[in-house]
């Protein structure tokens, strides 16, 4: 092997794995940067609907739920079931559990009959449908939520 | 500085610096290494652009393993020339797979409905395994067709990872034949699988599987009872196949202590610490080692390789890319709504970070060394196919997550 | 809880990837060495084979060591066997060949890039050693074991290193059995790693312990022979030398003096004064050696007084010994002794030189004044006359020391001579030891001595 390429080689080496560190660390910075940016959308969450907004600690449940739910149709279903509008693998939700509606400018909601009820801001509801306010909060089997509700 | 916005700059600097390195190490000079470095470096570019152009998701998926095949390929250029060459040309074949499975993905729809299919053709290639394949460094795993030589588990891997999607995503408390829950039939074929794998003696993918299940069992299910008892049966497997295979048993010795039958058993393993203590923290300069010396440097050993002639600090960039690489597609796992998808971005994600444990671990003799492949970096075309398949998937994915 | 889960896996991951740049950096920082030096490691092999390794000469450019076609040759066979070292593709490296392999191998500093056309070339190691020397007092021991060692005590130059028996490093693979199995260990460096009991030389120190506790005035009352602590010492031979001064038991190596000055000064100064001379200190020279050894405690007079006149359990390597003499020449103070002078690249171009440095402060220039006096009437009328020589004033301490086997076998004790020349301003130290020679450090290794100092000073 000749003598200036074992010169090269040797002094190569250096620049030559600085270089690559530049670039993993150039990839770690964009990645950070794409982090940052995210979780700075993440902060003000955009509602133009009405919405559900989870007051549970979502680390304590063993099942998925989302941290909020768009009311994007005139009639929601809440339940376990896997055709339920919103549907959350909760045991202690009944398959459908609960409805909500809109009609003449206001939310409605109303038990579909479920084993553990529908209990709203702490109080067990009857059969009859109730009319919400933004800010009633709504506990479905171990999960609760607050309504918020946008628009006139 | 500027250029940390544009790794890509960086990545072309490393081709351009890799193959006037190799230009010049070469004697006689070839022109023609010239040519193939600058095509390389001509696809990674188009690749990147295009990715980024066209907004096809994950910008840095391909990035990060651009650099690893150019590494990679810079190796085996330098330990011997055809492999090298071999390699380049696998490389252009293996991003048009990338684009094709990337496109497939993405348009195809019902792949999550085929589990039974993924499951008969993964059997299917490994009962053609057993038939015609040639054994080659103690494990049964290629076949050759003409000129080409294929190694089917290298495929079936992402056959299994689609088979396990399928099955995870899917209703779970459906009986097979009116009898066994589902969830005890997907075990049966784990096991099918493994049996398959140990028959052809490819511990190293073996032990992978095992891996790839537990943990989207761990993730999917969650059934923790289930994961236990397979832990306890693969240890009981394991303690019979230690006392009843010899294979296993020279595998964990020369992992213990290589040094007692270092001319024979321990040859290889010695010989890979030999050259990864040699290159020290900034190796010896790019043709100025002996990586030569360790059997199958340029498939399994790669690593050594590499760290024997770009130091330590090459090896750790190694490592640290493929780090990233997973963390990319666990946050693209993590941006799915559950489903095959997901499903599918995890069971690759922890494909491509325990295969790489597996194997440099293996060599560095922090676990007993288990032949497999590194991914991107490891010579062989079947090898480097599969993985850019895998990665046109991820792409496909991380691109879903992007335009939901 | 699934993505939980994805993270908690991706943790697992992440822990094991931390795992193996750890281990990957503890092999790199902890086994790099000892791998490096696997007799397995065909790669070194390999990689010398690329170099020619370098030259090792003395002081004057006198070749000691080269290679050539990747062949290692020592023109002078035996004689620097244990300065030296081997350098075999079977049995490995020893001593400076070992020690310096590295810089033979033109590995220093930042990289190896001393390249003359087309194959790289080590560099080129310079030895403090004075080859006429070296072959006086190779000659002089002759076929006998022991070790003689000649210092520069000024600057700490190794002027000459001999320990016998030996071997012929061209020739190993034939002799390595007998080398191996031979029960007088010939692949043993008596000069730095033999240890042995100093006798009488060691009276030197004692006296600077006697010094510094100001009993330099003491008379003694020397009837032959002494009791102390329930056991009975008697002079050499069993003579009687009546009332005499310290100066004059020193000439005449008075044991029954220097036992009831040992017991006076007590074991806490002796211990002192040895280590101050270098005994328990583990040694960091450029060459290996072996730490020389006085005890921790003593357990009453009769092992302070055996302590005192080099007995009991002191050991000693020659080399220390040489230490010893340089104290004394070079007022008190211990210069660290230095084999490789300086290292140069093929073009002659210094890629490395020692320089003298202080070792340590082994007594006060009062001391040293006061011994070399004594060490000088040693020579002129004590029991050092074997050394003198004319026209140069040479200070001598002779001793006889019993070992193992003078306990059953008479005439079996080792015999030393140390010395330093001319008195006035001392230029050479010399330590010579003869194992197992039996007679008198005077008779036995008076004569070397002399050789040594007389060929130095020509």
């Amino acid at each position: 092997m000749s003598g200036f390429y074992s010169v090269l080689a040797s002094l190569l080496k250096y620049i030559f794995v600085t270089v690559i560190y530049l670039f993993i660390f150039a990839i770690i910075r964009m990645i950070f940067l794409d982090i940052k940016k995210a979780n700075g959308d993440k902060r003000k969450p955009q509602h133009d609907t009405t919405y559900l907004e989870l007051i549970t600690n979502k680390n304590n449940l063993y099942f998925d739920v989302e941290q909020s739910y768009p009311l994007a149709s005139d009639v929601v279903i809440i339940g376990r079931g896997e055709d339920c509008t919103i549907s959350i693998n909760d045991l202690y939700m009944s398959n459908q559990n609960t409805q909500l509606w809109f009609e003449d400018k206001e939310w409605y909601i109303a038990d579909m009959g479920s084993t553990n009820g529908t209990y709203i801001n702490g109080e067990k509801m009857t059969d009859e449908p109730l009319i919400l306010d933004s800010g009633d909060r709504i506990r479905i089997g171990q999960v609760e939520f607050v309504i918020v509700i946008v628009g006139e | 500085m500027n250029v940390l916005k544009k790794p890509i700059i960086l990545l072309l600097i490393t081709t351009v610096m890799a193959f006037a390195l190799l230009f010049f190490y070469r004697a006689p000079m070839d022109v023609n290494i010239l040519y193939i470095g600058g095509s390389v470096m001509l696809i990674s570019a188009i690749t990147y652009f295009a990715i980024v152009y066209f907004k096809l998701g994950d910008e840095y998926l391909f990035l990060i393993v651009s650099m690893l095949v150019v590494l990679g390929t810079l190796m085996l250029c330098r330990i011997s020339y055809t492999y090298g060459i071999k390699q380049i040309m696998w490389y252009l074949f293996s991003v048009c797979a990338f684009y094709i499975s990337f496109f497939i993905y993405k348009y195809a729809k019902p792949l999550n409905k085929m589990g039974t299919f993924y499951f008969i053709l993964g059997v299917i290639l490994f009962i053609a395994t057993l038939l015609f394949g040639t054994r080659s460094g103690g494990a049964k795993n290629w076949i050759r067709a003409g000129v080409l030589s294929v190694q089917p588990s290298e495929f079936i891997k992402l056959l299994y990872i689609f088979f396990l999607a399928s099955y995870f995503s899917g209703t779970k408390d459906k009986l097979v034949f009116s009898k066994f829950k589902e969830k005890y039939a997907v075990l049966f074929c784990v096991y099918l699988y493994l049996g398959f794998l140990v028959l052809q003696r490819e511990w190293g993918i073996a032990v992978l599987f095992f891996i790839i299940y537990i943990a989207m069992e761990y993730i999917f299910e969650h059934d923790l009872m289930l994961i236990l008892y397979n832990f306890l049966f693969a240890g009981l497997g394991g303690t019979l196949g230690y006392f009843t295979m010899y294979h296993i048993q020279v595998r964990i010795a020369t992992w213990l202590d290589p040094w007692t039958d270092v001319s024979k058993t321990g040859y290889q393993i010695a010989q890979s610490l030999f050259a990864i203590s040699s290159g020290g923290f900034f190796g010896s300069g790019l043709g100025l080692g002996k990586p030569e010396y360790i059997p199958a440097v340029h498939t399994d050993f790669i690593f050594s390789a590499i760290c024997e002639e770009l130091g330590m600090f090459g090896g750790v960039a190694i490592i640290l890319l493929f780090f990233i690489f997973t963390y990319r597609g666990a946050k693209i796992a993590l941006k799915l709504p559950l489903g095959f998808d997901k499903c599918i971005a995890s069971g690759i994600t922890v494909m491509f970070g325990i295969q790489t444990f597996i194997i440099i671990g293996g060599v560095i003799k922090l676990i007993p060394l288990t032949g497999i492949t590194l991914p991107f970096i490891s010579y062989g075309g079947s090898s480097l196919l599969s993985s850019f398949i895998a990665l046109g998937v991820l792409q496909a994915l991380s691109d879903r997550e992007v335009s939901k | 809880m699934t993505d939980k889960r994805i993270i908690n896996i991706l943790i697992v991951i992440c822990l094991l990837f931390m795992s193996l740049i750890g281990y990957l950096t503890y092999l790199e920082l902890f086994q790099a060495e000892e791998l490096s030096k696997s007799p397995y490691n065909q790669r070194q092999w390999a990689y010398e084979e690329d170099i020619e390794r370098g030259m090792i000469l003395d002081k004057e450019g006198v070749i000691l060591a080269q290679s050539k076609n990747g062949e290692r040759m020592y023109p002078f066979n035996n004689m620097y066997s244990h300065i030296i070292g081997y350098n075999s593709r079977i049995y490995g490296k020893s001593l400076l060949e070992s020690k310096y392999n590295q810089l033979l191998l033109g590995q220093y500093g930042l990289g190896s890039l001393n390249i003359t056309g087309n194959k790289k070339s080590g560099y080129n190691l310079y030895l403090t050693i004075d080859h006429n020397l070296q072959k006086v007092a190779y000659n002089s021991i002759g076929n006998r074991n022991g070790s003689a060692v000649a210092i520069n005590p000024k600057t700490g130059e190794i002027l000459a290193m001999v320990s016998k028996p030996d071997f012929n490093p061209n020739a190993l693979s034939e002799q390595w059995e007998n080398l191996v199995d031979n029960e007088n260990s010939p692949l043993l460096p008596r000069a730095t790693s033999g240890l042995y009991a100093p006798g009488s030389t060691f009276k030197i120190l004692t006296s600077s312990a006697a010094l510094d506790a100001g009993l330099q005035d003491t008379v003694f009352e020397d009837k032959g022979s002494i009791e102390i602590g329930g056991k009975t010492v008697s002079n050499s031979g069993g003579k009687a030398y009546g009332n005499i001064t310290f100066g004059r038991a020193f000439q005449l190596s008075s044991n029954v003096a220097f036992c009831s000055l040992g017991v006076s000064v007590g074991f806490d100064k002796l211990k002192s004064t040895a280590e101050n001379f270098g005994f328990n200190k583990e040694p960091d020279y450029d060459f290996p050696a072996a730490k020389s050894m006085f005890p921790s405690s003593s357990k009453g007079d009769a092992e302070t007084a055996a302590l005192a006149m080099g007995q009991g359990n002191t050991l000693a390597t020659p080399l220390q010994m040489a230490l010893v003499a340089c104290a004394v020449a070079n007022d008190g103070i211990i210069m660290e002794p230095r084999l490789v002078s300086h290292a140069t690249n093929n073009s002659g171009v210094t890629i490395l030189a020692t320089k003298p440095k202080q070792q340590s402060v082994a007594m006060s220039k009062d001391n040293a004044d006061y011994i070399t006096d004594m060490m000088v009437k040693t020579v002129s009328q004590g029991t050092g006359t074997s050394a003198m020589i004319n026209g140069i004033t040479v200070a001598g301490k002779t001793g006889t020391a019993e070992n193992e086997q003078t306990v059953m076998q008479k005439n079996k004790e080792h015999t030393w001579f140390v010395a330093f020349a001319p008195a006035e301003d001392p230029e050479i130290a010399v330590a010579v030891m003869l194992e197992y020679s039996g007679g008198s450090g005077a008779s036995v290794c008076g004569p070397i001595v002399k050789n040594i100092i007389r060929e130095y000073l020509r």
